[in-house]
């Protein structure tokens, strides 16, 4: 018994132990921020994020301190790291509709149709482990209904099949057991393809840090990774842009609309 | 099962499947105007959106009765759902070359392997309206020489405006008295701080100077100079090879010396020419100034509905069309409304160059998003551009649009909210950022996220281990019961042993002469079942039979003939009916079938 109570302790995920220390530090630099000193506020949260914490409202209350500090750039870096970790928060969300409504570039909008538009919300309302617990749950649902296809001849699958499909709508469309759990299968299958490939594209995304900001005042792109070469057009603090290469010194980016270019590695930093 | 295999033959596929949505691709092509006088040009637009290779050109069917000259190409992108997709359009310049009506098979276009089609297209040539005017040069620049063959660089004004068009002509006359040996090799003159358009096709027709006849081909160009100043356009030079040898002669036919490579080398070359460039007036110059130098503008505004939910975004298309240089026009700009949130989707712009003037189309598309319901006015829109001919600038409108705004989604566009009482309405003074949250009850320093941790991908294997475990047992369960006489030998045992514990029942209950028939019809049904023969027609010589031909050991056979026969004699006469007897036959029957199942197993 014992052994299995340190190995249910083991599989608990993020087993790291919080520190009593960490909440008064957390504390401390709220205080700094409320008595209006920035700098030392946004010093006090940095030095959090140095020791490791990731925590959504450090983030976001980071990202309120370059605000009030006037670098929106920043500013809307920790937003973006907030909802990357809790994507449905009403303050962050506000927050950064407000700053976006500051900066100097233009944003772009993109049109979506009503399917797009679910599967998109599904990708920008749940976080990382919120998608992959969905699709590991869809993934147990769909081989629950194939193990159901396969006992589908047994006595107690049949009279399961009948106590459930009362509520399936496979009954309307006069489908049989078979076909019914067939389709429910395929529906199932959709699930885990949707949510496996957001989450595959979210986790890839962390992990090249293919997403960045812009995070000084203007920033140059050039044509290539050196300083002689032709400057192509500029971008400006807060802008959204998308990491495609990194050399020494200098970042590749690409925008909407077949605008590229290399900015000095220094220009952006990733969410 | 058959089709259980082919659903696990078809899962991994459709697991993939929304990873692997192929990117369309739509071809379209159109011609303006569609009834075109001979002399004169249409039009062809090929339109290809989607996501493409950019190397890629259309293919266009073999167009007999036109001559035909691409006139250019340009890209547009646009955004949708964070996909990029872009759109080529192609135009294409058609000179007719007689009367009737034509139908253009379907353009083709090939990218990644794949054929896209536009729909045929049909066109109608008809009569030319008035003949064509053959090229007249400037009367001063006649070539006075009497030369056989001249070039000649003209252009139809000296002073414009910048980015106002100039066009210039280049042109080539032969009298027919020296022959040519290789077609004459162009090169363009230098056009620095100009932006070039080619304007095809090339026109050809004769002229008379000094009473000669010349045959005159001309090449037309649009300069549309990029600052104002004092500019240059260079000489061209056109490199022909003349037949210096008669080329009549019986030797030169026989060695046809012309492709030997024999001949003299010429260059032509034409006058430079100094363009003055005027700057743009800065005086009454419109905020609304895009940039478009040219003339005959319009401008159309829509939208893709007229009634919208709070929250769904509409579509504006704002078009302007007419002469000038498209490309570095500005997008016009819807003025701010109150309540709406305003976003640009994309722009495209065409370029056209019928008769030799550069007119062109520029399509923006914004998106708004209304906050509040009701009703709305989109403003017109406004665009001013600078007239060169009437040397003024001009400003044309749109015409204003209505949209109605009802009440958003719960949800999306927030609980709609009612007002009421007679108190004045809320004045909001101010906005500003959300303030700072506490410090949270989680706080701790990361670890690796469960989903990283290789436990968390192992597990995902469990659940279609057991799918795939529980397909083998269920597989073999099938088999089995589709092999009757072996399912009957295998299920022997277990239901001899239930009718046996019946008889037990039966004798505790003290119904003796039931519980011998029961043990008679266990151990006959055993044997019965092991043979596959039905037990009410088996005999006692078919059992020994049997059991003999199965090896049973003589002790065993003697044994279940002997039970048998104490069962059928307890159940004709009563004096063998006691409890004890039916113990003692119900005990040796269990014995009796254990050893058997030993023994035909």
């Amino acid at each position: 018994m014992k052994r299995l109570a340190v190995a249910l302790i083991l599989l608990l995920p993020c087993a790291a132990p919080a520190r009593a220390d960490l909440a008064a530090d957390f504390q401390e630099a709220n205080t700094l921020y409320e008595q209006g000193d920035y700098p030392a506020a946004i010093d006090a949260y940095g030095a959090l994020v140095d020791e490791g914490v990731e925590n959504a409202d450090l983030y976001y209350n980071l990202g309120n301190a370059y605000y009030k500090t006037n670098d929106l750039g920043r500013a809307v870096l920790y937003y973006e790291r907030s909802l990357r970790r809790r994507p449905r928060n009403a303050d962050t969300r506000d927050n950064l509709e407000l700053v976006r409504s500051q900066l100097r570039d233009k944003q772009f909008v993109t049109k979506q149709n009503r399917i797009v538009r679910g599967i998109v919300w599904l990708h920008n309302n749940l976080s990382t482990g919120e998608l992959v617990a969905y699709m590991s749950l869809s993934w147990l649902l769909l081989c629950v209904i194939l193990l159901l296809i396969v006992l589908r001849d047994t006595a107690p699958v049949r009279t399961l099949y009948r106590r459930l499909s009362v509520a399936s709508p496979g009954r309307l469309f006069g489908l049989t057991m078979t076909q019914d759990l067939v389709a429910a299968a395929c529906v199932a299958l959709i699930l885990v393809g949707t949510a496996a490939g957001s989450a595959i594209s979210k986790i890839r995304s962390e992990h090249d840090r293919r997403t960045a900001v812009v995070v000084t005042g203007e920033a140059s792109v050039f044509s290539s990774p050196t300083d002689n070469a032709t400057l192509q057009f500029k971008i400006h603090s807060g802008t959204m842009v998308s990491v495609s290469e990194r050399r020494e010194g200098w970042t590749r980016i690409s925008l909407p609309g077949d605008l590229s270019g290399w900015v000095p590695a220094k220009a952006v930093e990733s969410v | 099962m058959k089709r259980l295999k082919i659903i696990f033959a078809v899962l991994p596929a459709l697991l993939c499947l929304p990873l692997t949505v192929a990117a369309e691709v739509s071809l379209s092509a159109r011609i303006e105007p569609s009834v075109v006088p001979i002399g004169a040009q249409a039009t062809l637009i090929v339109t290809v959106k989607g996501k493409f290779r950019k190397s890629s050109q259309p293919e266009l069917p073999s167009l007999d009765a036109f001559e035909v000259y691409q006139s250019g190409s340009s890209q547009s992108f646009s955004i949708v759902n964070g996909q990029r997709s872009s759109s080529l359009i192609f135009t294409y310049v058609l000179v007719p070359k007689m009367e009737g009506r034509y139908t253009i098979s379907p353009i083709r276009f090939q990218s990644d392997d794949k054929v896209y089609t536009a729909a045929p297209l049909s066109v109608e040539v008809v009569k030319a309206q008035s003949s064509l005017p053959a090229p007249t040069p400037d009367p001063a620049n006649v070539d006075s020489n009497d030369a056989p063959i001249f070039i000649r660089g003209t252009v139809d004004r000296d002073t414009v405006y910048v980015n106002q068009q100039l066009t210039w002509t280049l042109g080539f006359y032969t009298d027919g008295r020296l022959d040519l040996l290789r077609s004459p090799e162009y090169s363009p003159p230098n056009s620095q701080g100009f932006w070039v358009e080619d304007l095809p096709p090339q026109k050809n027709g004769y002229q008379m100077i000094n009473g000669r006849k010349y045959l005159v081909n001309e090449i037309l160009r649009g300069f549309f100079a990029t600052a104002p100043g004092e500019f240059e356009i260079g000489a061209a030079k056109v490199e022909i090879v003349v037949d210096n040898m008669g080329g009549r002669s019986a030797m030169d036919q026989f060695f046809n010396m012309r492709q030997l490579g024999f001949g003299k080398q010429r260059t032509l070359t034409t006058e430079p020419k100094r363009i003055i460039v005027l700057p743009l007036p800065q005086r009454g110059r419109p905020d609304s100034f895009s940039g478009l130098v040219g003339r005959g503008l319009a401008i159309a505004m829509k939208m893709d509905k007229e009634t919208v939910r709070a929250g769904e975004p509409v579509n504006v298309t704002l078009t302007v069309t007419g002469d000038g240089n498209f490309k570095t026009m500005a997008a016009p700009k819807i003025p701010e409304i109150e309540g709406f949130k305003m976003y640009e989707s994309g722009s495209t712009s065409e370029l056209f160059k019928s008769d030799y003037v550069v007119s062109g189309r520029k399509i923006t598309n914004i998106v708004l998003v209304p906050r509040d319901e009701g009703e709305t006015e989109i403003p017109p829109v406004k665009l001013s551009y600078f007239d060169p001919y009437e040397k003024r600038y001009r400003t044309i409108e749109s015409a204003p649009l209505k949209l109605r705004v009802e009440p958003g989604a719960q949800g999306e566009g927030g609980t709609p909210v009612v007002f009421t009482g007679s108190g004045e309405d809320i004045e909001v003074l101010g906005h500003d950022i959300h303030h700072i949250h506490p410090t949270p009850a989680d706080i701790a320093v990361s670890g690796t996220p469960f989903y990283e941790r290789r436990y968390y991908v192992a597990l995902h294997s469990l659940p279609m281990l057991v799918v795939a475990l529980t397909l083998l047992v269920e597989r073999r369960r099938r088999r089995w019961l589709a092999d009757a006489p072996r399912a009957r030998m295998i299920r022997a045992k277990r239901e001899a042993d239930k009718q046996l514990g019946a008889a037990s029942d039966m004798i505790r209950s003290g119904n003796v002469e039931q519980a011998f028939a029961a043990v008679s019809a266990a151990l006959r049904g055993y044997i019965a079942d092991k043979m596959n023969a039905s037990a009410p027609g088996l005999t006692d010589d078919d059992i020994e039979t049997f059991l003999a031909d199965r090896g049973v050991p003589d002790e065993a056979r003697r044994e279940v003939v002997s039970v048998l026969a104490v069962c059928d004699g307890a159940r004709y006469s009563a004096s063998a009916t006691s409890p004890e007897a039916a113990t003692g036959t119900y005990a040796r029957a269990q014995a009796v079938v254990a050893k058997l199942e030993k023994e035909l197993s």
